[in-house]
């Protein structure tokens, strides 16, 4: 791994502005698991430095905490441990889908080290990407090595285009459907933001998924009291029954009166280079009552968009197969 | 199988006596029973020092620049930055090693690469992180050549040419006949044929591959993680042309081998010659991601099976064409053409029967040995065209198979074998599995089914091996064998070989292995499951004449005369008189020896000529598929295997338990994925290539002894590391296509290959 000075910060504030002060070639260090994975791979290009300096968040006091307040809803600090998340007892009873999706990512032991903030902010699957041979576009070469070459797992068919990244995420399907809002802190001012605006596609930005600034770190995630009746369900697929990226992955959360649906989200994951908030297929649900034939027709919905590339156009039928089941298990009574 | 009678000349005792032949393990004391694994509780603990572990006092550490080009010539080469690093003690490439063979291609570093991951350049230096930064501040400059990356494309006209004969090794298949397949296939009632392709499996072994080295006046020493200290030590010798006992290979413990570990690689001489350049010892260990080019791995083949049933089942004509592929070297390329094994030769009773084997060159990193190499990718094909032929005549997988059972070894002159315990595997198998119910899903959305295989591994041939027992002066006794431990516990079974021929508790027998410079030729490498079946005999052998050596001694204290001495036994340690009229124990005679120590030597006798040696098997398998979403969970399996004496059940269950895991992650979600433009591995690392997790095995991993004692030799063991491996795949297939109708014939069987065929059936567009 090339050497790096490590600096441990005290606070959000002071973070961002060690960022700031060396823009362009410090990182803030979470739990590790991705940023030193990349570090050792030496993954690097003409629009990717790979860092001289790693700001630690872990030394930031209570940034770890998770915290709930009845009628205002959940806080995760940016490094509450996936593994905490996942065995919280107010989460697995407010906000099951969210323990969920937390306990499908990677394994034990990655959970014990990744953290929220990680898991929103970590880097794309693509193989190509991560292989320190190739300048693929998305690190400032000029070839996307996805488009004509080997794409059966980790990569788009939805929103795809010009580099064809998924994004990785498990907890930011669920997350969206639960409606979070996140919280960034620069040197200078915060701001807090729909977790949804907070990603973007490849169109938009080539070289990074979501709005971070370079010397802002993501401070907190807020979850609001879902309503009386609101219910989630989050399904992932995946080739090992454990310590394996989604193939696809669809997260429901609505609320329900009487086996109708009153109000729900619905986002994907694995399948775009952002979580894909499938919003016709949201309306194709609402004022439904729910069954096989509705959920159905959400999946259909959902995935009209999609335009599979040369070798995943079976995760068209997988996610169309979860998120029926998700809309199924989420709308039982 | 309790009458079998083994030849004379397989019990060859010392001085003219005949060992005797063992019965039923029920009848023994040592063989049989389940000593736990010597070394299990350093190893749990972390005591046990591997060579990762050894650090030697002015150690440097290696770090191997490996080729990014599929195939290229190096146009030039500048080392000036990474040897101006503080902390570098030395560049090797092309351009300054010393000129040393390594392969029929030439030296150990040349200016052309033909894969990657081929090694460049090799950098010693005072801290591990200065080699690897050293190694990326070397620029070099390549002139791609053309290359070729998939088999079928090699094959093609106007292919890049990588050899002399062509792309396909040694310029032609290799073919095997006997009778007439077209006539045979007239014959038939039905017709047949399919085609299957398995993918590369790595051997992924926890512990890397590397060594530390310190090559000094003295000569070379290399603390290794090998499968065998003395095939190591003598390529070492050769290839640098020392005297052998200038080489010294120590190796007690390996992190896991499966074939990767046999032989001197190129790490091995790059440490060696960075050792002679700096004079100072060497540590040269791979980083995981160079690990998949330097294990090697098992090659993927596509392979097509004809064959002719009569109505009644009975196989009447066979065809089999496997195309495997190799890397552009000759070194490891026989294994690319070893898909046509004997599964297809010898499984089955078929008068018409041809095989064709082509393994072709192309720029991907050289083959190796991957546990049970040829049969395995053999099996995973012919016997899930073996159950689609059963269905095909209408008859149950496991009934067609025994219609159409061999009693004899039809590719060698039908000869007798040694033992053949297949059948009783099918039953006891299929009794334990409780074959033909099938249970209830666990959800409406999920199917269960099972399915079965047989299998088949290569006996040993005759080899030549030497061991020794000492009796130390307190009475205890100390195997000697010139082996390395594999991991699978030959050292165990060695103590309780020895302990049973000695009249001695297990717990009293010891075993010193692990070193060239200190103990015999036991055996070269322990490959091809062949240590128990090699080396044990010897170790017999070498008891027997330690056991002959302290009745002579007896006899001398008791007052025997030396002719009477067939008199006299050995039971827990104490040597006795029929009679029980004299008696003396083993700890005193080893006393009155005192340093005049006891010393058994021992050499195995040859294999009888007249018999075919193979081991057999059958597993079952039980799934339940979720084919919606592609998901596939193996939940029982149950193995029988025919491998001879279970010297220790114990060990024989963890063999059979964890080659079948591995023979799972190859059905299901273990593959080498490449670009095939420019042969560059996308899934190098632990993570994306899908070893299987604790959560991906199944609850039930039952492993059977159908009690065979075989007559090949004095332990009447055949082998068993690679079997359990072998048939695991097609089960696994079969079960799934018992539960889904979707006959998936591509291993791995990955969720994306089972949603498109459901897909493809929906659509019309497949059947089953």
């Amino acid at each position: 791994m090339k050497s790096f000075q490590l600096i441990d910060a005290r606070s959000p504030q002071e973070a961002a502005s060690l960022l700031n002060k060396y823009k362009g070639k410090a990182q803030p260090l979470a739990g590790g698991g991705d940023l030193l994975y990349l570090m050792k791979d030496r993954i690097e290009g003409r629009q990717i430095q790979m860092p001289d300096v790693l700001v630690n968040l872990e030394s930031i006091p209570k940034l770890d905490s998770i915290s709930y307040e009845k009628g205002k809803g959940l806080k995760l600090g940016a490094m509450a441990l996936v593994s905490d998340v996942e065995a919280n007892k107010t989460i697995r009873e407010r906000f099951p889908i969210l323990a969920q999706a937390a306990a499908e990512v990677a394994s034990p032991q990655l959970r014990n080290m990744g953290t929220v903030g990680g898991n929103l902010c970590q880097k794309p699957r693509c193989w190509y990407y991560r292989n320190a041979h190739l300048p693929c576009l998305k690190k400032g070469g000029s070839t996307c090595y996805a488009l004509e070459g080997d794409n059966r797992y980790y990569h788009a068919i939805l929103e795809g285009g010009p580099c064809y990244i998924v994004h990785p995420s498990d907890l930011a399907p669920a997350l969206i459907a639960l409606n979070s809002q996140v919280a960034l802190v620069g040197p200078k001012q915060s701001r807090t933001i729909p977790l949804e605006s907070f990603f973007v596609n490849t169109k938009q930005n080539l070289y990074q998924e979501n709005v971070l600034k370079p010397d802002e770190i993501v401070q907190e995630v807020s979850v609001p009291e879902p309503k009386e009746g609101s219910r989630g369900f989050y399904l992932k697929s995946r080739i090992r029954k454990s310590w394996d990226f989604a193939l696809a992955s669809a997260a429901v959360q609505m609320e329900i009166a009487g086996g109708v649906c009153r109000d729900c989200r619905i986002v994907l994951g694995g399948v775009a280079p952002l979580p894909y908030r499938a919003k016709d297929a949201e309306t194709a649900l609402k004022g439904k009552k729910i069954n096989e034939q509705v959920a159905l027709k959400v999946a259909e919905e959902a995935l009209k968009a999609a335009q599979p590339m040369s070798m995943n156009a079976y995760k068209v039928d997988l996610a169309k197969t979860l998120l029926k089941r998700a809309v199924l298990q989420a709308g039982k009574v | 199988m309790a009458n079998v009678k083994i030849p004379d000349s397989v019990l060859v005792g010392p001085e003219g006596t005949k060992l005797k032949a063992w019965g039923s393990s029920k009848e023994l004391s040592a063989v049989g029973k389940p000593r736990p694994k010597i070394g299990a509780q350093e190893k749990v603990t972390g005591s046990a020092i591997y060579a990762y572990d050894v650090q030697l006092p002015r150690m440097l550490y290696a770090a191997v620049l490996s080729s990014d080009r599929a195939h290229a010539r190096i146009a030039a080469l500048d080392t000036r930055k990474a040897e101006a690093l503080p902390g570098v003690r030395a560049v090797l490439t092309y351009k300054n090693i010393e000129p040393v063979k390594w392969e029929q291609e030439g030296n150990i570093l040349r200016d052309t690469v033909g894969y990657v991951g081929e090694p460049v350049a090799a950098v010693a230096a005072e801290t591990e992180e200065i080699a690897y930064d050293a190694i990326h501040l070397i620029a070099v400059k390549y002139d791609p050549l053309p290359s070729v990356i998939e088999p079928l494309d090699a094959m093609k006209p106007g292919a890049p040419q990588l050899q002399k004969a062509g792309n396909v090794w040694q310029g032609k298949p290799v073919i095997y006949k006997r009778g007439d397949v077209e006539k045979g296939l007239k014959e038939a009632d039905i017709v047949y044929e399919q085609t299957y392709t398995t993918s590369v499996q790595h051997h992924t072994t926890m512990e890397l591959h590397g060594c530390v080295v310190q090559w000094d006046r003295d000569g070379l020493t290399v603390w290794d993680s090998a499968q065998g200290v003395n095939q190591v030590r003598d390529q070492l010798a050769s290839r640098f042309n020392l005297p052998v006992n200038k080489v010294r290979v120590i190796c007690k413990y390996v992190g896991g081998g499966f074939g990767s570990k046999n032989s001197a690689k190129h790490y091995h001489g790059l440490a060696a010659l960075l050792s002679k350049r700096t004079g100072r010892p060497v540590k040269l260990f791979n980083t995981r991601e160079d690990e998949f080019p330097v294990s090697r791995h098992r090659p993927k083949t596509i392979q097509t099976l004809k064959a002719g049933v009569k109505k009644d089942g009975t196989l009447v004509a066979l065809y089999h064409k496997a195309i495997g592929q190799c890397g552009p070297y000759l070194d490891g390329a026989a294994l690319g053409a070893r898909a046509t094994g004997d599964g297809t030769k010898s499984l089955y009773l078929c008068p018409n029967l041809m095989t064709e084997a082509y393994s072709v060159h192309t720029n991907t990193p050289l083959l190796a040995p991957t546990r049970g190499p040829g049969d395995t990718e053999n099996l995973f094909a012919l016997e899930q065209f073996i159950d689609e032929l059963a269905e095909k005549v209408g008859i149950n997988p496991l009934e067609f198979r025994k219609k159409n059972y061999a009693e004899v070894d039809q590719p060698h002159d039908n000869h007798h074998y040694s033992s053949k315990g297949l059948d009783r595997c099918y039953d006891m198998a299929a009794k334990a599995f409780g074959w033909g119910q099938k249970a209830k899903a666990s959800a409406p959305h999920k199917k269960r089914g099972i399915g079965m295989s047989s299998l088949i591994w290569h006996g040993n041939r005759t080899e030549k091996s030497q061991a020794g027992v000492i009796i130390q002066p307190d009475g205890t006794a100390e195997v000697v064998a010139g082996i390395a431990s594999l991991g699978v516990g030959a050292e165990t079974i060695f103590t309780q070989i020895a302990a049973e021929e000695l009249g001695m508790k297990m717990e009293s027998v010891g075993i010193r292995w692990g070193d060239s410079s200190s103990t015999p030729y036991t055996i070269n490498t322990s490959s091809g499951s062949r240590t128990t079946a090699i080396a044990g005999p010897a170790v017999r052998a070498a008891a027997a004449d330690a056991r002959h050596k302290l009745l002579k001694a007896a006899a001398r204290l008791l007052g025997i005369k030396p002719t009477e001495i067939a008199t006299l036994s050995i039971k827990d340690g104490v040597i006795s008189t029929g009679d029980q009229s004299k008696k003396i124990s083993v700890a005193e005679v080893a006393r009155k020896q005192g340093r005049e120590l006891i010393i058994g030597t021992g050499h195995r006798p040859p294999n009888p000529e007249d018999m075919a040696i193979e081991i057999f098997g059958a597993q079952f398998v039980e799934v339940e598929v979720d084919e919606q979403i592609g998901e596939v969970k193996v939940l029982r399996a149950v193995t029988a295997i025919d491998c001879g004496r279970w010297i220790n059940p114990l060990l024989a269950e963890s063999q059979i338990q964890g080659g079948f895991i591995q023979g799972m992650g190859m059905a299901l979600s273990e593959e080498r994925i490449m670009d095939s433009r420019n042969g560059i591995q996308l899934n190098a690392n632990l993570h994306e290539y899908g070893m299987p997790t604790s959560l991906d095995v199944p609850d039930t991993n039952l492993a059977l002894d159908p009690e065979v004692i075989d007559a090949s030799n004095n332990i009447n063991a055949k082998g068993l590391g690679e079997p359990p491996l072998v048939g695991a795949g097609a089960a696994i297939a079969n079960a799934i296509y018992n539960a889904t109708d979707i006959r998936v014939r591509d291993y791995p069987i990955t969720p994306n290959r089972i949603v498109q065929a459901l897909k493809e059936r929906s659509s019309g567009t497949r059947q089953g």
